[in-house]
């Protein structure tokens, strides 16, 4: 089984170790180099793989231009993923200009503003008026569902908060001259930066310090731009 | 943990549905699954979906009540029932040891189930 960590353009330190330990070698792939390590079973979906994984990739990305791959792109056939890669070595070429010397920052809301799903009553329903939760409690129909709604509508209030705190933090971090990406996870909206390697201290602390003000906001980073690499238009990432 | 996004989008483990199939056959067929880690990954799966369908019927059916077209009792039916649902769901989970992160889906283009 090949696992794929990213593909560089440049030189890969020959000493450096994947999951399980295992020496990372090269698929030539044009002009560029897939990163893998082989391994006789398919990787395990653990903890420690997938820091060892990001470890590579950081590894990689500090040496050489570098698309970042995210953990769990496993292929059986060498041969069929370098013909894979082959068909994308344009756009790959394309994504290492634009990835490559790059780190990602993410800033997101510091608090789930997704719901996990509503309690039912037997757990205690935690939205709504007081009333509105006793007539679920008591197993009104129409209650539960006015309750569901008015959780539905708690949260896209909360996510629209949201969006407009990092649309403020990022109007004051424009300055920084960076390309920022939107994404929606179950967290909630979070707001993406590539940011140039050498720019990444003086960007962190900026943002720290700018969303440190309201204490609603969290900065994670800096990292490989798995985001950007995994969103930039045209390209499809391997798998 | 640095927290870097190793994931699809947000660095924590999500379901894909194929490779978790994969995962359970493979464990089953090596056995260093046992018969229950397979039972309890294919129900998490199974109550995956279910979950996914009641919440996309329960939306569907608060965009028609906000919109007029359900009389009261139709409400107040539809509400009974999903509320039901749920509690069953809540049992469900309890019985297989499973939680609301268990039963996160991700559904490709679709997005996630939470």
């Amino acid at each position: 089984m090949i696992h794929l960590y990213a593909v560089v353009r440049g030189v890969v330190d020959p000493a450096l170790r994947g999951i399980d330990d295992v020496p990372v070698s090269t698929l030539e792939v044009g002009h560029l180099r897939a990163v893998v390590t082989r391994h006789p079973e398919p990787v395990q979906g653990s903890e420690d793989a997938a820091l060892r994984h990001v470890a590579v990739v950081e590894r990689l990305a500090e040496g050489a231009d570098a698309v970042p791959v995210r953990f769990g792109s496993d292929h059986g056939d060498e041969r069929g993923l370098t013909a894979e890669l082959e068909g994308q070595e344009e756009r790959l070429d394309a994504l290492l200009d634009q990835v490559g010397g790059h780190v990602e920052f993410v800033i997101r809301t510091a608090a789930t503003t997704r719901s996990r799903s509503a309690a039912p009553p037997a757990g205690g329903p935690s939205g709504g008026t007081a009333a509105g939760r006793d007539r679920v409690a008591a197993g009104s129909g129409r209650a539960y569902l006015e309750h569901r709604r008015d959780e539905v509508r708690e949260r896209e209030a909360a996510v629209d908060a949201t969006r407009d705190r990092l649309r403020e933090v990022s109007r004051a971090l424009v300055a920084e001259d960076v390309a920022v990406l939107d994404t929606d996870t179950r967290r909630g909206p979070e707001r993406c930066f590539l940011v140039a390697r050498g720019d990444a201290v003086r960007f962190g602390e900026r943002a720290r310090r700018l969303t440190g003000e309201g204490g609603d906001l969290v900065v994670s980073g800096p990292w490989p731009p798995f985001t950007f690499a995994a969103a930039l238009p045209g390209h499809e990432e391997p798998r | 943990m640095n927290g870097a996004p190793t994931g699809p989008d947000d660095g924590r483990p999500d379901i894909d549905l194929s490779r978790e199939l994969d995962r359970l056959l493979e464990g089953g067929r090596t056995g260093d699954a046992t018969p229950e880690d397979v039972q309890r990954g294919l129900a998490a799966l199974v109550l995956t979906l279910v979950e996914v369908l009641r919440e996309l019927m329960e939306r569907q059916a608060i965009r028609r009540m906000d919109a007029g077209s359900l009389d009261d009792d139709e409400i107040e039916r539809l509400g009974r029932t999903f509320l039901a649902l749920r509690e069953r769901m809540e049992e469900l989970k309890t019985v297989f040891g499973l939680t609301d992160e268990d039963l996160n889906l991700d559904l490709g283009p679709l997005g996630r189930l939470r």
